[in-house]
């Protein structure tokens, strides 16, 4: 996916052409059913970038044969913590984005698209418009593409700023104009989504996926990676290493402590690595001790985490680990959207409780506590934004409960 | 007509057979059990935001929330184990951290689900040791409507109800997380003309009446089954009083009349009712008398203006009992000249009927005529009329040597007996649809009041020898009965509180 990104001119039609563009779509366009190009998915085993690991094709398959129109969504509401790679797609290589797009309208069957942009992208939103309008202008877009009959249009909708947007269902009552609340499921988006329509929602970089495993085949695709987490994966590393950066690899290549410290040269201050979130802020910190576990969905998962969207977060010997708990908790407590219970009021009162170790005050009950109320939030919600908060916060107290401790004992002798 | 596929499946050890895919909780209120719910409520779409219905399915993982469960085949549903049980007190502390629990000053008290649930789902007990949330209170929303944001729980029904229902999709919610709350759109003032039902679905004290906020606490108060006599809905209604005076009316369910709810204007439309200076007492030539004074001189009034002839205008807010002993007068008399008023105005697609009176269909059925446009130029010995309580009164003009009125405020006549309202009788209507519904007394707006029905049985015993009453409204429907072949095989207890369809021919539509 990122071949061609340190060329400035990928993001003109012309250059993304001569690099072997759009010739997936003609393949696709002209050689292969909708329900083929559903079937390479499939054999391709990619799952979705942008946290949940849903199986692609197995998504689309949940689409009904109705008369009803059908939609894609475009997932680039890219706003998990520590995440920048949908970004380096939309913004250096945005062309593999349309194709892939168009690919899956085609298979599905939809004749529209959207893409869903962090409305904070307005870079990114520009060089989209960009494309488009190129794409559209070559025919690739538009009515009868590419002389096939195919009718396709994709359209850019920016965001307003709001994280649970990201999450599937509140994406489509936003793209609706209201409120971005999340859904219950049943109904899923693939059989009741956008305007009540069969929907599909896909990540930037599942979609980007597609135009790969369309152009070189499924089982190419599956031939990379480990079982269980085929293809190539883009990972974005922050934090305390001294070389982050967003960098494609096979999953389950090497392990992450040999991606953290050899890779990426380990801690700019030396200390050793005290804690790492390996998919986003939304799942489970892992310690130290627990880096040396392959670096692929189930794996990790296996260790008590999550892959998520692959943005790893690194925290060094010298962080507070109260101090991590209290900006995930702010982040989450800010971001919950309030329709449900136990997100609305439990993220704000973890909140309080952590705020409450820095500031003084607090005893060892409360790291019971903050345990507690994140157990109320583990998946009692609609959407996933509770477990988001509950998971980090319950693994860093169990984790690093210690840390909460000293925090007592000297804001008490303080 | 096609069968509904049903599955039975196991709720708390209890096997149940319902409708495939019927949501948990109303699965299980058949089968006796009480899953607690605030977003949920069974005429507006699911939001599943309050998350205290949560029960275990077994296999399924995750707890569920049943009123977005739907039943299935073999399903083994457990609505009060130890994990649901625990889940749910989560909520019930999640719920009340930032709940002003001001219940003392807070007019849901004694009807709030906050404090059942609490009471029989909580720990009893809070962890939370912060400033609780800051939001707006006593805010407008209007003349009718006051929202209180801190005790708002978020459940949206107030948002659903007005979109999905009352089709004016006014009220929102601003601001995000903890912050949230409702708005109302535009001027910030409610213009749904149905707008309280939003009061009575509030599960908390978030939305409370300006009209019946801190006049009472509910548990001093007396509740009675009985309809609203508005318009000829005859909308199903709990009329609260106290010390025998109407405080408030909220809808009663009923879905074969109005469901879940009522009109403003039906539900504020009671304060006739308290007037003070309703007529108490009978009055002859202006003066007060006796009820037997009253009576005599209306019975020689009477006889004396046969020959001259009498006109009866019976009233549609009467009831059928009341109009079959004032046939039982006339009958009595020989008069012939029997009509009623029938006051119309503005309806709606959803309760509104445009017919403004609750029993024109029973006054029809009585054998009085609608009456005409123009009444005939005469002078009438007398006149004995029925003043409605609104509407449709009689023309200056028409003619009579003496006057017999029954009237709620006093008036020039030459007898004028007290009338009582809806609340204060038992009794039966007809309301639209020609569904029978019963009346029930709530009140007593004076002791020494007679009911009309009473009054025109001493009255046309007065006339005719032997003639004897009724004693109470069951035994005066049932005389109805027996006279009415419409009303064949029907009592007072089978016309029960929700009223039964006749089948009549020539009412009005």
């Amino acid at each position: 996916m990122l071949e061609h990104a340190d060329d400035p001119a990928q993001k003109t039609l012309e250059v993304y052409r001569r690099n072997g563009g759009y010739q997936a779509l003609e393949k696709a366009l002209r050689e292969m059913s909708p329900a083929d190009v559903t079937e390479e998915v499939v054999k391709s085993g990619v799952r979705g970038r942008g946290g949940a690991g849903f199986p692609c094709g197995r998504k689309w398959k949940f689409v009904p044969k109705t008369d009803k129109p059908k939609y894609l969504c475009v997932n680039a509401d890219e706003s998990e913590p520590g995440t920048c790679k949908d970004r380096q797609i939309m913004e250096r290589d945005p062309h593999q984005l349309l194709e892939g797009a168009l690919l899956a309208c085609y298979a599905i069957g939809a004749e529209t698209a959207y893409i869903y942009v962090r409305g904070e992208y307005p870079h990114s939103i520009a060089i989209l418009e960009k494309a488009i309008e190129e794409a559209r202008e070559a025919g690739l877009l538009g009515k009868d593409i590419l002389g096939t009959g195919f009718d396709c249009d994709l359209w850019v909708h920016p965001g307003a700023g709001a994280y649970i947007c990201g999450e599937e269902t509140s994406l489509l009552t936003s793209l609706e104009g209201n409120r971005g609340y999340p859904r219950l499921r049943p109904p899923f988006p693939a059989v009741e989504g956008l305007w009540r329509c069969p929907t599909i929602v896909n990540n930037v970089e599942t979609i980007s996926c597609v135009t790969h495993i369309i152009k070189r085949g499924g089982d190419w695709f599956a031939s990379l990676g480990c079982e269980g987490s085929t293809g190539t994966r883009l990972f974005c590393i922050s934090g305390h290493v001294k070389r982050p950066g967003v960098y494609e690899f096979e999953c389950g290549k090497f392990t992450m402590r040999e991606l953290l410290e050899d890779f990426c040269g380990g801690t700019p201050s030396g200390l050793p690595i005290k804690g790492v979130f390996p998919g986003g802020s939304s799942v489970q910190v892992m310690t130290n001790e627990e880096l040396d576990v392959r670096f692929d969905i189930e794996s990790v998962q296996k260790a008590g985490s999550g892959l998520g969207s692959a943005g790893m977060m690194v925290f060094d010997g010298a962080t507070s680990a109260v101090d991590v708990a209290l900006n995930i908790a702010e982040f989450y407590s800010h971001e919950s959207c309030g329709q449900c219970t136990p997100c609305r009021e439990g993220s704000d009162w973890i909140r309080m409780l952590v705020k409450r170790f820095l500031d003084g005050g607090a005893g060892t009950s409360d790291i019971d506590l903050i345990h507690t109320v994140a157990n109320y939030m583990d998946g009692t919600t609609i959407c996933a934004l509770a477990d988001a908060m509950a998971w980090p916060m319950k693994s860093l107290v169990e984790k690093f409960r210690p840390e909460f401790e000293a925090y007592v004992a000297e804001k008490a002798t303080a | 007509m096609s069968k509904t596929p049903t599955v039975t499946l196991t709720i708390d050890g209890r096997e149940v057979t319902v409708p495939a895919g019927m949501n948990l909780v109303e699965v299980a209120r058949r089968a006796g059990i009480d899953i607690p719910h605030y977003c949920y409520h069974p005429r507006l779409s699911i939001a599943g935001n309050c998350r205290v219905c949560l029960v275990e399915v077994e296999g399924w993982g995750k707890l569920q929330i049943g009123c977005n469960t739907g039943a299935s085949d073999g399903m083994v549903v457990f609505t009060a184990n130890e994990r649901v049980r625990a889940a749910r007190q989560g909520i019930m502390e999640l719920l009340l951290i930032n709940h002003p629990l001001d219940c003392t000053i807070c007019d849901q008290a004694g009807e709030c689900k906050l404090q059942d649930y609490a009471v029989e789902h909580g720990s009893g007990i809070t962890r939370f040791e912060f400033e609780k949330a800051r939001k707006p209170k006593n805010v407008s929303w209007g003349d009718r409507v006051v929202f209180d944001s801190e005790r708002c729980i978020l459940c949206t029904r107030c948002v659903r109800f007005l979109d999905e229902v009352a089709g004016t999709d006014e009220v929102g919610i601003d601001l995000r997380g903890e912050k949230s709350t409702l708005i109302v759109k535009g001027d910030g003032k409610l213009t749904s003309p149905y707008q309280m039902n939003i009061i009575d679905i509030c599960p908390v004290g978030a939305l409370t009446s300006r009209d019946f906020r801190f006049k009472s606490r509910l548990w001093f108060m007396k509740f009675t089954e009985t309809i609203c006599t508005t318009c000829a809905r005859g909308c199903n209604v709990v009329l609260g009083s106290r010390d025998d005076r109407v405080l408030r009316m909220v809808p009663r369910y009923n879905p074969a009349v109005n469901d879940h709810w009522m009109c403003d204007h039906g539900r504020l439309h009671y304060a006739f009712v308290n007037d003070g200076e309703r007529l108490a007492a009978p009055r002859v030539e202006g003066r007060g008398a006796p009820y037997p004074v009253a009576i005599e001189r209306a019975r020689t009034i009477l006889e004396d203006a046969a020959d001259a002839g009498i006109l009866a205008v019976a009233s549609p807010f009467m009831t059928n009992e009341e109009l079959f002993a004032f046939q039982g007068v006339l009958d009595a008399l020989g008069v012939e000249q029997r009509y009623f008023p029938r006051p119309t105005g503005e309806g709606d697609d959803l309760l509104v009927h445009p017919e403004k009176c609750p029993n024109a269909r029973g006054a029809a059925l009585a054998g009085f005529t609608e009456a005409p446009a123009e009444w005939p130029d005469r002078e009438w010995g007398a006149l004995l009329h029925f003043v409605p309580r609104e509407g449709a009164d009689l023309p200056a003009t028409l003619r009579a040597q003496k006057r017999i009125l029954f009237s709620l405020s006093p008036r020039d006549a030459d007898v004028c007996f007290p009338l009582t309202t809806w609340i204060e009788k038992d009794g039966t209507v007809i309301s639209a649809g020609d569904h029978l519904q019963r009346l029930t007394k709530g009140i007593t707006y004076e002791p020494t009041l007679i009911t009309e029905r009473i009054v025109l049985d001493r009255l046309h015993a007065a006339l005719e020898s032997g003639f004897e009453g009724p004693d109470t409204a069951a035994q005066a429907f049932a005389r109805l009965v027996a006279a009415y072949p419409a009303l064949e095989g029907l009592t007072w207890q089978k016309v029960g509180l929700s009223g039964v369809p006749l089948r009549l021919e020539g009412a009005p539509a």
